[in-house]
């Protein structure tokens, strides 16, 4: 039975060093079940270690996470990669901060960059700067990631600084993305009338969240799916077997003039 | 000022990478920024162009506005498809182990300043 999943794909935890501490996964867990998110993507920057303990704490609300990172490319572009499961995060997901520059972080600057476990103590800190580009071109890191059977999504492209298009200019030739981010500045009409290459290509918007308030968007992404799964987001995304993707304003509880509701 | 003329200039320690067949084009004037989207609104036809960007979209970008040509500064090697799309399309690469800041500088000196200056300038 296909329903409708209200999803936010793009959440920062303590570990990026750009995130404020309140962003624990506990905390994480709770304002995404307060804001109705049944399927959470937690995106750090070139890092996965938080997401096992985030799934484990979701899972017992019943929502659903997609392991992923975030990563920043050689270009400097940013982008959302997504893992079938945990353990091919921990394997793609490795492969790809393997390939930062060993640049120390200096926490007093950039901020802490911590590794902890579902009960929320402390692990560790991860030494290496995450705030870097690995040295691999976008195209590398999305064989990488598809090689894995994982999802290929830039992030907030219409933004100013970080993204495909204002890094990039147009979308290359050689990228054939899942989908593109567009940040909650925007409505998807407003983007494509500033940027009309992206025309023809699904968008998702998500909350980019660095601090716990940053959970309530103006709009929201829903998927009409039969399961909160990776495998169910692409069908989703390439609108195959009556599953889709909106965009809608976050005033509305569901996407009440499709069908299917909730 | 032709590219050659700039390749022979020891000062700025070019490699051809690409696009050979461009050597005569004259250069008028020079730009650099490493962001695509800036380079497309601003850059003008003919400037030099100096970048650390190496993806295979410098060469659109470089066609779209019919530029004289790109440096890649700072000893970066750019990706072979962006070589081969550059040799496809007719567009001059060179490299530098020269920092982006030190190229520019020595391109001034060699008398290239930006197309756009004057309205930069003008715009206060």
């Amino acid at each position: 039975m296909l329903r409708w999943l209200k999803a936010d794909l793009h959440v920062h935890t303590v570990l990026s060093p750009c995130a404020e501490l309140e962003m624990g996964p506990r905390a994480i867990v709770a304002a995404a079940a307060a804001n109705g998110i049944g399927l959470l993507g937690i995106t750090d920057h070139n890092a996965w270690a938080n997401v096992p303990a985030v799934a484990a704490l979701a899972a017992r609300e019943g929502i659903a996470v997609l392991p992923g990172m975030e990563v920043q490319t050689r270009e400097e572009v940013h982008v959302l990669c997504f893992f079938p499961d945990l353990a091919s995060l921990a394997v793609v997901g490795e492969e790809i901060r393997r390939h930062l520059p060993r640049i120390e972080n200096r926490p007093e600057v950039f901020g802490d960059q911590v590794i902890v476990d579902a009960e929320e103590n402390i692990l560790g800190f991860e030494n290496t700067l995450l705030l870097n580009s690995v040295e691999l071109t976008l195209e590398e890191v999305q064989d990488i990631t598809r090689r894995a059977g994982g999802l290929f999504i830039p992030a907030h492209v219409d933004r100013p600084a970080f993204s495909l298009l204002a890094n990039l200019g147009v979308v290359p030739p050689a990228l054939e993305p899942d989908a593109l981010e567009i940040s909650g500045r925007v409505t998807p009409e407003e983007v494509k009338s500033l940027f009309p290459a992206l025309t023809g290509y699904s968008l998702i918007t998500s909350s980019d969240a660095h601090r716990l308030s940053d959970l309530a968007t103006p709009r929201a992404t829903w998927f009409y799916v039969a399961a909160p799964t990776l495998a169910e987001v692409v069908l989703a995304l390439a609108g195959l077997e009556g599953r889709k993707v909106v965009i809608v304003s976050s005033l509305e509880n569901k996407p009440h003039d499709l069908p299917g509701r909730l | 000022m032709q590219l050659k003329t700039l390749l022979e200039a020891p000062e700025l320690g070019l490699n051809l990478k690409a696009g050979r067949s461009g050597l005569e084009r004259e250069v008028r004037g020079g730009y650099t920024s490493d962001l695509l989207s800036h380079v497309m609104s601003r850059a003008r036809e003919g400037d030099l162009w100096v970048t650390v960007q190496a993806h295979q979209n410098i060469v659109a970008v470089a066609v779209l506005l019919n530029l004289a040509g790109i440096i890649i500064a700072g000893g970066i090697e750019p990706q072979e498809d962006t070589l081969s799309k550059a040799d496809a399309e007719g567009v001059t690469i060179f490299t530098t182990n020269l920092p982006a800041f030190e190229v520019v500088g020595r391109l001034y000196a060699l008398g290239i300043r930006a197309s756009n200056s004057y309205a930069a300038l003008a715009q206060g």
